[in-house]
């Protein structure tokens, strides 16, 4: 009897497992672009960009349970991405070392028609630029691009909004002097 | 060209990904996201671990101490031992409860970077106390320990004593003050550096 109610026990927990699975999933499905552009922006090396995917979708897992539903579900993804990003950043060289137990990523672009489109360029260039920027200014300029409000981009990074326009009155500034200058 | 120009390129850009972005359902499962928890924690399993054994240490070492009362050249290093042993015990204490005080999915971006460099900051600056200390408490502890685990004599057994202080102060202290200077002083400015650039980010208007 005993033994029965155990494995009851233990069938439960598997299904409530492959439930917070399949929801993990969904979620994940719904903003893997937010995480590529992400990982894109910080990690310019092809396999530390598969590690850093790796430990961004690690800690949303562990912090779904977490997720009060207070914030949009894609500003909590991004607040937990930049975080481990800008802390992967910081420790590269540990992650150097690192092997990648997966021998290929689990958001990859299929089939992607580079028309040579001038969109893409600028995408490009757009890139090379995001490279140059310090970890905190780089996602800055990434809640930026995608559209969050100033309000929104605060609440993420954790400065205040007249601080948010500031910053990104400058990088506007930097970014006009360096498109000029090529 | 401006930003806003690049805005609008982003946002055809995001919809082009939105087309073409493939995901792995079979390797995210691959990843073993159950077991996943464990090493998140480990530098606080460690800690944990750390506590436990430090108080286990100083338990054994003060109990010892006492059953060798009557003799100082036990006692009084045993009593030494346990102090500077107290001195770890508290330091572990320290950075569990600072790992535990994170909250790495509520805190916003500069609050979490800040919190871990701050105790990044913590870590390596307990660490280089710990490892100059790290001599000083196996100095003291090893003669009781000889005579409390192997009822050996260590004074009376010049050789083996001898070992032990050539060991320890001809190899352990340059070789802490190497550490030290070589490892730590580096990671420690290069946390300091970040703080500094966190705190000038959160404070520029």
């Amino acid at each position: 009897m005993i033994i029965y109610s155990n494995l009851l026990i233990i069938c439960k927990r598997l299904n409530i497992l492959d439930l917070e699975k399949d929801e993990f999933i969904s979620v994940i499905k719904d903003n893997q672009r937010l995480i590529y552009k992400v990982c894109y922006s910080y990690c310019s090396n092809p396999e530390n960009r598969k590690d850093l995917q790796q430990e961004i979708l690690m800690q949303l897992w562990n912090s779904l349970s977490k997720f009060d539903g207070r914030v949009k579900i894609s500003t909590w993804i991004y607040k937990i991405a930049l975080n481990t990003a800008i802390f992967f950043y910081r420790n590269d060289c540990k992650h150097k070392d690192k092997k990648v137990t997966i021998d290929a990523s689990i958001i990859s672009l299929s089939n992607f028609e580079s028309d040579g489109s001038d969109i893409d360029e600028k995408i490009v260039m757009l890139y090379q630029f995001i490279e140059h920027l310090n970890e905190m200014d780089k996602a800055l300029i990434l809640l930026y691009l995608d559209d969050n409000k100033y309000k929104e981009i605060a609440d993420i990074i954790g400065i205040s909004e007249t601080n948010v326009a500031t910053k990104i009155n400058r990088i506007k500034k930097n970014l006009k002097i360096q498109f000029s200058n090529n | 060209m401006e930003l806003d120009d690049l805005k609008n390129a982003w946002t055809q850009y995001d919809k082009k990904l939105a087309v073409n972005l493939k995901f792995n359902e079979d390797l995210l499962r691959k990843m073993n996201l159950n077991n996943s928890k464990k090493e998140l924690q480990k530098p606080l399993i460690y800690e944990l671990i750390g506590v436990a054994v430090l108080f286990i240490l100083i338990v054994y070492v003060v109990v010892s101490s006492f059953r060798f009362i009557d003799e100082p050249k036990y006692c009084v290093p045993g009593f030494i031992s346990a102090i500077i042993g107290m001195v770890f015990f508290m330091f572990a204490i320290i950075k569990a409860n600072r790992f535990l005080s994170i909250d790495y999915y509520g805190s916003s971006v500069v609050k979490l970077q800040k919190d871990i460099a701050i105790l990044n900051r913590l870590v390596l600056r307990l660490r280089k106390y710990e490892l100059a200390l790290f001599p000083l408490l196996i100095l003291p502890i090893l003669p009781l320990l000889f005579k409390a685990i192997h009822n050996i004599d260590i004074y009376h057994n010049i050789k083996l004593f001898t070992i032990e202080i050539i060991l320890i102060l001809g190899i352990g202290f340059p070789l802490t003050f190497w550490i030290n200077k070589h490892l730590y002083d580096k990671k420690f400015k290069n946390t300091e550096r970040f703080l500094q650039e966190i705190d000038k980010f959160e404070s520029e208007k």
